[in-house]
């Protein structure tokens, strides 16, 4: 009530269309979570809209819900994990006769069927957000937003994580995510929203920036079993440590490069770029 | 999959919430009155006590004291905390997510929460008439409604505007007892006079809870006054509900 006013989001301008998985990038601070605070109407803008479907968040969330995930998992502590999901499929509307059979396919599908009775507190990090994701799973809902998804989750799950995010997509369903995670946000989505400061910097179209590959001048690893001099000598900036080099090159003098090399002997293991297209966005975007 | 009603199916949950605090009244009685009635009816009357007449007229004194007592601290905890608690412990994220009105999902456990701290208070009654004396029952039926629409609706109301709600309640409910039992001495200046007949009629709804439990009758005019006052508190906090954001 008295405590200072901060500016968290503005100039924020963004559409997101059914079937698209978008993600949300930014720095610490950057206001990914006041924006998600205010798609579920959990925050009003002071100043512009919001809609979802062609309402407020607030009419839209009461009248259908979205599947949310935040980026914490703070339930009571004290709730065991199957009466955390009890709880909340009966608040999404799913009927007495169907919460048992709902709950188990969201406890199978995020693997935590073996600490269904344990209290919250007795969970992992990891199996705490295993459940965040579950919850989020329970009802059929047509926007989903995950905050966070992966945090505390180790590589297995991260890459499950991917798979069941993978099976959501749907032409009448608009999936958003937030996350630091751009290799996760890269795998994922189909655009990318990289907000700093609380504005909208860009919206990097992922797919595009991939196809755009041969006339942009980028950063490259090459790595090289023999002839890491030949390489050196062909391609133009190049800097060698040990079996690796890095080069800044377009994609045509890069094979141009490594023709001649090749020819020449050198045994190439790894051509990859040294930061993928969304990185790079990300760090022209980001001034930090 | 058919939906069912959200607040509908989630109502078991909330009577599984609510009972925990109402039955607290209970644990009052038992903790204010239990000892001196268990004194005074296993051989240790006060001196001067030495009537069973006597000593049925004790009991029920003290029946009515804890009872009034325990009504009291049991009515300032139910609804103490209730929305400020799901607001500072972020749980909000995760219910109103869902397809449910934050104003209709604590109206429900408003509704819940009385209906549980009336069951659990009449309990005492009931018992007391089974293991002591014969002692009304509606009357505290009557009273325990009153205490928890009255008490409820203003925690419900801080609970909504502050996070330390149980300060202002306390607050309130102490400066608002003060000056209503100051009042009527013409002791307090004319600003404090306006301000006990602002604050909630505590001291009106105490004076109805005494005369419903010593069976005398009482005013309607008093009862019409304390229940638009709950029901004013009520509206408030649930039209705040509706426009003050979730997260802060």
């Amino acid at each position: 009530m008295l405590g200072r006013a901060v500016r968290a989001v503005e100039d924020i301008t963004l559409d997101v269309a059914a079937g698209e998985v978008v993600g949300i990038a930014g720095p610490n601070g950057a206001g990914k979570s006041t924006l998600i605070a205010m798609l579920l109407g959990f925050l009003p803008p002071d100043e512009g809209t919001v809609r979802i479907d062609g309402v407020t968040p607030r009419a839209f969330v009461e009248r259908e819900g979205i599947a949310y995930l935040p980026e914490l998992i703070t339930l009571p502590l004290e709730w065991r994990a199957i009466e955390a999901l009890a709880r909340l499929s009966a608040l999404a509307g799913i009927p007495t006769a169907l919460r048992a059979v709902e709950c188990a396919r969201v406890i199978e599908a995020v693997g935590i069927a073996e600490h269904a009775d344990k209290r919250l507190k007795a969970l992992s990090k990891g199996n705490l957000q295993r459940l965040g994701l579950a919850q989020a799973l329970l009802a059929d809902r047509r926007v989903m937003v995950f905050d966070e998804p992966t945090h505390g989750l180790d590589p297995v799950w991260t890459a499950r994580f991917r798979d069941i995010v993978g099976g959501l997509r749907r032409a009448d369903r608009a999936i958003l995510i937030a996350s630091h995670n751009l290799d996760e946000l890269e795998r994922l989505c189909d655009r990318v929203a990289i907000i700093d400061r609380g504005r909208l910097q860009r919206v990097v179209s992922v797919r595009e920036a991939e196809g755009a590959l041969g006339s942009v001048v980028r950063r490259w690893k090459v790595r090289a079993a023999t002839g890491i001099e030949a390489l050196a000598a062909h391609l133009p900036g190049a800097v060698v440590a040990g079996q690796t080099l890095e080069c800044t090159l377009d994609l045509a003098a890069l094979n141009a490069g490594l023709a001649v090399a090749i020819a020449q002997g050198a045994l190439v293991t790894a051509v990859v770029p040294a930061e993928s297209s969304l990185e790079e966005a990300f760090r022209t975007a980001v001034t930090r | 999959m058919t939906a069912g009603n959200p607040l509908a199916l989630y109502a078991r949950w909330q009577v599984r919430d609510a009972f925990t605090k109402a039955v607290v009244t209970l644990l009052f009685f038992l903790v204010i009155g239990g000892v001196p009635l268990w004194f005074l009816l296993n051989g240790h009357p006060p001196a001067g006590i030495d009537s069973q007449e006597r000593i049925e007229q004790m009991s029920r004194m003290i029946y009515q004291q804890a009872l009034g007592s325990a009504m009291t601290l049991g009515a300032l905890l139910l609804m103490s905390g209730v929305v400020s608690a799901d607001r500072t412990k972020q749980h909000f994220r995760f219910l109103f997510a869902r397809p449910v009105a934050p104003w209709a999902f604590y109206l429900q456990y408003f509704a819940i929460s009385v209906m549980l701290f009336v069951a659990c208070t009449t309990l005492v009654p009931v018992g007391f008439r089974f293991l002591v004396t014969p002692v009304p029952v509606l009357a505290v039926v009557k009273a325990a409604a009153l205490y928890a629409l009255l008490f409820g609706a203003l925690a419900l109301l801080c609970s909504v505007l502050v996070a330390r709600d149980g300060v202002l309640l306390v607050l309130v409910v102490v400066v608002s007892m003060s000056l209503q039992q100051l009042a009527p001495s013409n002791a307090l200046p004319r600003w404090a006079e306006l301000l006990a007949e602002m604050l909630p009629p505590f001291g009106t709804a105490e004076a109805l809870r005494t005369r419903w439990l010593t069976e005398r009758s009482v005013e309607t005019g008093d009862l019409t006054l304390v229940l638009l006052y709950a029901l004013g508190m009520l509206v408030v906090a649930l039209v705040l509900l509706r426009r003050v954001p979730l997260a802060r």
